[in-house]
């Protein structure tokens, strides 16, 4: 009669205790705050979305106005011509994003929560 | 003769039979497309036992290569990571098996063959094609990984010692 050997146990306990560990970093600290990542020409930004400020970033045609206010952010003024970083509003969701090409700006919003997949297969 | 595929038969009626059980499992629909019971790896885990180590990667290639042509995904980037958690998953198996010895069965090495080959494959997806939201995908993954795996190990393990022909095919066989 063969049984179920010691190293046997002592791997599926190895198993479950890495699933849980990777299930506790994936799924533990998944309320983090969201934050507003601002580039521009000459560095990169990082803000917390609840908060409020206004900044100013110098781009290659001037000032970049970015306003960040009840946990949204939007471009308040912007020396570009088509002002689409202007008219595209305020956004909040992690991974939405407003470019301002022109002035090379780039207002991103990261964090962990609400990452949305299209599609997975296996 | 002492050369590593000297059981040629085996080495082709196990792929052989990894092709057939690749094609079960496509057929058998998937509630997740991770929740799979990796059947194809059940004539992996004798070869794994009956083959010399050099005979058993042969197998575990010609499984890969198999299983992509069967599922449609042989230049995709499933390939890939079907190649390495295939590979890792039969190099951890050969190291553990070779250390452990008589002290784990064909259960035991199956789950960390499984853990190898998911842990890989995640890793790998995570780094080259999904980014960051992989690891929310991972313990569901691993944790099934690690229950089908135990599950064919056992399977396995029976088959070994209940099969004749596998012990006629062992013995040097008689034809």
């Amino acid at each position: 009669m063969r049984r179920v050997k010691t190293l046997d146990v002592l791997a599926f306990l190895i198993a479950i205790a890495v699933s849980a560990l990777i299930a506790f970093q994936a799924y533990g600290n998944q309320s983090g705050t969201l934050q507003v990542s601002i580039k521009g020409d000459s560095g990169e930004w990082l803000f917390p979305l609840e908060s409020n400020r206004t900044i100013e970033i110098e781009g290659p045609l001037g000032e970049t106005v970015v306003v960040i206010e009840a946990g949204s952010v939007r471009v308040s003024s912007s020396p570009c011509r088509e002002k689409t970083c202007v008219k595209s509003g305020p956004v909040n969701k992690a991974g939405r994003w407003i470019a301002c090409l022109p002035n090379r700006v780039i207002i991103a919003i990261t964090g962990r929560s609400e990452q949305e997949l299209d599609g997975l297969t296996f | 003769m002492d050369s590593p595929f000297k059981k040629n038969n085996l080495i082709a009626m196990l792929a052989a039979i990894a092709l057939f059980l690749s094609s079960i499992e496509y057929i058998i629909p998937k509630p997740l497309p991770f929740m799979r019971l990796g059947l194809a790896n059940l004539p992996l885990l004798i070869g794994l036992a009956t083959l010399a180590p050099l005979a058993f990667l042969l197998l575990v290639l010609l499984k890969v290569i198999g299983q992509a042509l069967i599922m449609g995904t042989l230049f995709s980037h499933i390939f890939i990571l079907s190649f390495c958690g295939s590979f890792a998953s039969a190099l951890v198996m050969l190291l553990i098996k070779k250390i452990a010895g008589g002290r784990i069965s064909l259960i035991g090495l199956s789950i960390f063959g499984a853990m190898a080959s998911n842990g890989l494959q995640l890793f790998i997806a995570a780094l080259l094609f999904f980014g960051r939201p992989t690891w929310l995908l991972a313990p569901p993954f691993l944790l099934i990984g690690t229950i089908s795996a135990a599950f064919l190990g056992f399977l396995a393990r029976e088959y070994l010692g209940k099969s004749t022909w596998l012990a006629r095919e062992i013995s040097g066989g008689e034809q």
